[in-house]
């Protein structure tokens, strides 16, 4: 019973480490997560499958999400998305003490005053999920399909500024990548350079 | 705790290759606060440390005064003006303006490719008809940042080196005002955008001068001289420099007639390479030889390497920046 219990404790780390060590790859199974929002719901990345998840590295203090936020644009997309049925997560992975930090009701009380709509805010102080996807910057932005492969994995758009003005003009990959997905092409563009400031990731 | 004033002293000591510190990948343990800071950073910083930042401050405003620079402006963790190295120009003939950046302790501001993460400053011209601003010459960058995120940019401080054609048809004995509208990103954890609207008075003068008399130098001129030197070189023709692509690798292989100890390579575009990988320089009888680990992004095959290459001794100190345009080569099969 004993020596049962140990073994299966052993599988539960060696199961642990080799995600960890599994790095998201586009073309591949998006690495397997569970994760608990802001209203202290659990979300594992399985119970969507079927459905197109978004994955949104945040930041509200980084002049670069600002730029996404006090625009307006995060929020439309957010809208937009998810009333087409897609699972939009927005992770905040920076530390207790770091920038970007936030408790949950903080966190609502944010995303309903300035209108956005995730389907869920996913706290991870720890860092484990940013690690997992190696989410380097905010925002860096993940796409994944109806049968849980990555698709997208990098910027939000093509310009890399925190000014607003350039909102306008930009190419928005996710946008790109969901429309192409959606209609059954492939994406064109799967992987860019994330651009941002750097998640505040626990030293 | 007069830490902060002794960490930049090396900035006032100009010597023939060495002017900016190297810190490879050292993460800033403490950032300054500004004087009209926004209070971010007040958890890191105790007493002591806030009044000898502050110290510095009036050091560095006194010194400016003295030295008589234009249109200086104190913004968030970064002191900012508008220079010339000549008071005056000559019509048809080119001025050397900079953006002159002193930042706060463990504060920086990006190159032209920021790397990771970041922004590079901006500078939009208001210039009276005829004259024209060139591209920033942006002097080698340091390696910021650490872990997966690794960043080229500038701290300590900086001159942004711009050329100013002037037209021909300027009128000897008028001044001419140049308006610069800077944008920035300063970060040390954290960043904050900033702005700030310059400005300088540049005299037109005739040519050719009194017999024997030169422009008269700027105030500002010692900060050029010393800057000019971090502005990459052209590849001195005898050198042979080449570059192959290695399975996940690029190898840049560099020929000088003499063996290095230390060589470094920033793009200049944000593709090709991985910036948080090592970059493993192995010394050559007659130069060195430099891996560089290709970027995952990269989609399309890479043909071309373009960006500044840095060689020095073995602390990687003392250093000279080179500017290469590289054709990658395909490894032979074995």
């Amino acid at each position: 019973m004993n020596r049962r219990y140990l073994m299966a404790m052993l599988a539960l780390i060696l199961a642990g480490a080799v995600v960890e060590v599994w790095a998201a790859s586009v073309g591949e199974a998006a690495p397997a997560f569970t994760a608990t929002d802001t209203n202290n719901h659990v979300h594992k990345l399985s119970d969507y499958k079927g459905r197109f998840v978004v994955l949104e590295w945040t930041n509200r203090d980084c002049p670069f999400t600002a730029k996404h936020y006090k625009s307006g644009n995060m929020e439309r997309l957010q809208h937009e998305w998810t009333k087409r049925g897609v699972v939009w997560l927005t992770v905040v992975s920076s530390a207790p003490g770091e920038q970007g930090y936030v408790m949950g009701g903080e966190e609502n009380a944010y995303m309903a005053e300035n209108q956005g709509a995730p389907t869920a805010v996913l706290l991870d102080p720890s860092g484990k999920l940013g690690h997992l996807y190696d989410a380097k910057t905010t925002p860096h932005m993940f796409v994944i399909d109806r049968k849980g492969i990555l698709i997208y994995d990098g910027a939000i758009d093509d310009r890399a500024t925190t000014d607003v003005a350039d909102i306008a003009g930009a190419k928005n990959y996710v946008v790109q990548a969901l429309q192409e997905a959606m209609a059954g092409r492939p994406v064109t563009v799967a992987t860019s350079r994330p651009y941002g400031c750097s998640v505040k990731y626990k030293d | 705790m007069h830490f902060e004033f002794w960490e930049l002293r090396e900035f006032w000591v100009p010597t023939a290759r060495l002017a900016v510190p190297r810190n490879p990948t050292l993460k800033p343990w403490r950032c300054g606060r500004g004087l009209n800071g926004m209070g971010e950073n007040r958890r890191r910083l105790g007493k002591t440390a806030r009044v000898s930042v502050l110290g510095l401050w009036c050091f560095f405003a006194v010194l400016c005064a003295a030295a008589g620079t234009s249109a200086e402006i104190h913004n968030q963790h970064a002191k900012v003006d508008l220079v010339a190295a000549k008071d005056a120009v000559a019509p048809g003939e080119t001025a050397w303006l900079g953006l002159h950046f002193v930042l706060e302790p463990g504060w920086h501001i990006y190159w032209q490719n920021p790397g990771d993460s970041g922004e590079p400053p901006s500078v939009r011209w208001t210039l009276p008809a005829g004259f024209h601003a060139g591209a920033i010459e942006w002097p080698a960058p340091q390696r910021l940042g650490s872990g997966s995120v690794i960043d080229f940019g500038y701290s300590g401080e900086v001159l942004l080196m711009i050329p100013l054609a002037t037209p021909a048809n300027a009128a000897p004995g008028t001044r001419e005002n140049l308006g610069a509208a800077a944008k920035w990103l300063v970060c040390c954890e954290i960043c904050v955008p900033d702005q700030a609207p310059l400005s300088l008075t540049m005299n037109i003068v005739a040519r050719p001068l009194h017999a024997g008399r030169e422009l008269p130098p700027g105030a500002a001129l010692p900060l050029f001289e010393r800057f000019r030197k971090l502005i990459p070189a052209a590849v001195p023709s005898n050198w042979k420099v080449t570059a192959i692509s290695d399975g996940d690798d690029f190898i840049l292989s560099v020929e000088t007639g003499t063996a290095e100890e230390h060589a470094a390579f920033y793009p200049f575009l944000p593709d090709p390479i991985e910036n948080s990988a090592p970059q493993t320089a192995a010394r050559l009888p007659k130069g060195v030889q430099l891996r560089l680990h290709k970027s995952d992004q990269v989609v399309k095959p890479v043909t071309m390497l373009k960006g500044v290459l840095e060689l020095g001794d073995p602390q990687g100190r003392s250093v000279a920046a080179y500017r290469v345009t590289v054709p990658v080569r395909q490894a032979s099969k074995r």
